[in-house]
């Protein structure tokens, strides 16, 4: 049952969620790069990163859900769905932001030369394609600066809210789900 | 009305850019980025708006749309027929389980699914997922 003066604190649930869709989203990013640059560039649009992207489509959103059945059932209790989205919320926005960060420690400590190993790729996969020489140099110009600071945190900025308003949907949910008081 | 505000933001920038007719190329467009980390974004997949690929594939659009949907029926199916919750968590396994299918399937060259089929199958389950939370939001009419 609900008990509105002893409400536990939701954050180890939010952690929890947050940590597992946070991981989740680091394998995805950076295990496509790699992937990426160990495959030969044949010109293909649609890559082998983009095939595990079909499998694991959309498991970015589920933190909302993982989180808020954390919460029910660590504490034996029910909770409306607002709480469910609140939860849901915060943990979107702590795993982008833990996803973030391990991004960045990982293309600017552990392996500086990933980000142009990766644009080198694109730059060889274009060619592969024969495109003519004007459709290739704007082609090039779409593909985003390896060094570039401000892209990584505008893309990381939109995330948060996207991502968060998203766990925020399934974190209702996982609410209504695992901790309604309807059963 | 959050969760109407919620659903309707994801659904307009999952259009994508080919919606405000302000940028034709897809990988500049801040929409896109918004859900690189949710879909894989396969132009062969997506629908365009105005010859612009939108900012998801087929299957995403028809989750976010069909949710969107979903909420706007909420009243609607509540006042029509009382809600069995079991009933709509059942619907929504079931949906999941079809999305997987579908993929796994095509992927496994046992059929080849179109944009349209896989945009049905994501929309089931948009739906289900809106129907399964309708009678929290209007418990009074529901009981």
């Amino acid at each position: 049952m609900e008990n509105e003066e002893m409400k536990p604190s939701y954050w180890p649930s939010v952690l929890y969620g947050a940590i597992i869709i946070g991981v989740i989203m680091v394998l995805m990013s950076i295990g496509s790069q790699y992937m990426t640059i160990g495959s030969e560039p044949t010109g293909a649009q649609f890559t082998l990163p983009q095939l595990i992207g079909t499998l694991v489509c959309f498991i970015a959103a589920i933190g909302g859900v993982l989180a808020a059945r954390h919460y029910a059932k660590t504490h034996d209790i029910t909770f409306p769905i607002g709480t469910g989205a609140l939860i849901g919320f915060l943990t979107g926005v702590v795993g982008v932001a833990i996803s973030a960060v391990v991004s960045l420690i990982w293309t600017k400590v552990v392996d500086p030369g990933l980000n142009q190993a990766v644009y080198d790729w694109q730059v060889a996969n274009l060619e592969a394609q024969n495109l003519p020489e004007a459709q290739m140099e704007m082609s090039l110009s779409f593909i985003p600066d390896p060094t570039s600071m401000s892209a990584f945190f505008i893309a990381t900025g939109i995330s948060l809210v996207v991502i968060g308003i998203l766990n925020a949907l399934t974190g209702m949910i996982g609410a209504k789900i695992f901790a309604s008081e309807e059963g | 009305m959050c969760t109407l505000l919620g659903s309707l933001s994801i659904f307009v920038i999952a259009l994508g850019p080919g919606l405000f007719n302000n940028s034709p190329v897809i990988y500049k467009s801040w929409q896109f980025h918004a859900f690189h980390l949710l879909c894989h974004q396969d132009a062969d997949r997506s629908f365009l708006i105005d010859g612009t690929q939108m900012a998801v594939c087929a299957r995403c659009i028809g989750i976010y749309s069909s949710f969107f949907t979903g909420v706007i029926l909420m009243p609607v199916l509540i006042l029509i027929k009382k809600v069995k919750s079991r009933f709509y968590f059942r619907l929504l396994v079931g949906t999941i389980i079809l999305n997987f299918v579908d993929v796994l399937s095509n992927q496994f060259e046992f059929w080849t699914n179109t944009n349209w089929s896989r945009f049905f199958l994501g929309a089931l389950f948009g739906l289900s997922a809106a129907f399964l939370l309708a009678n929290e939001f209007f418990k009074k009419l529901n009981n």
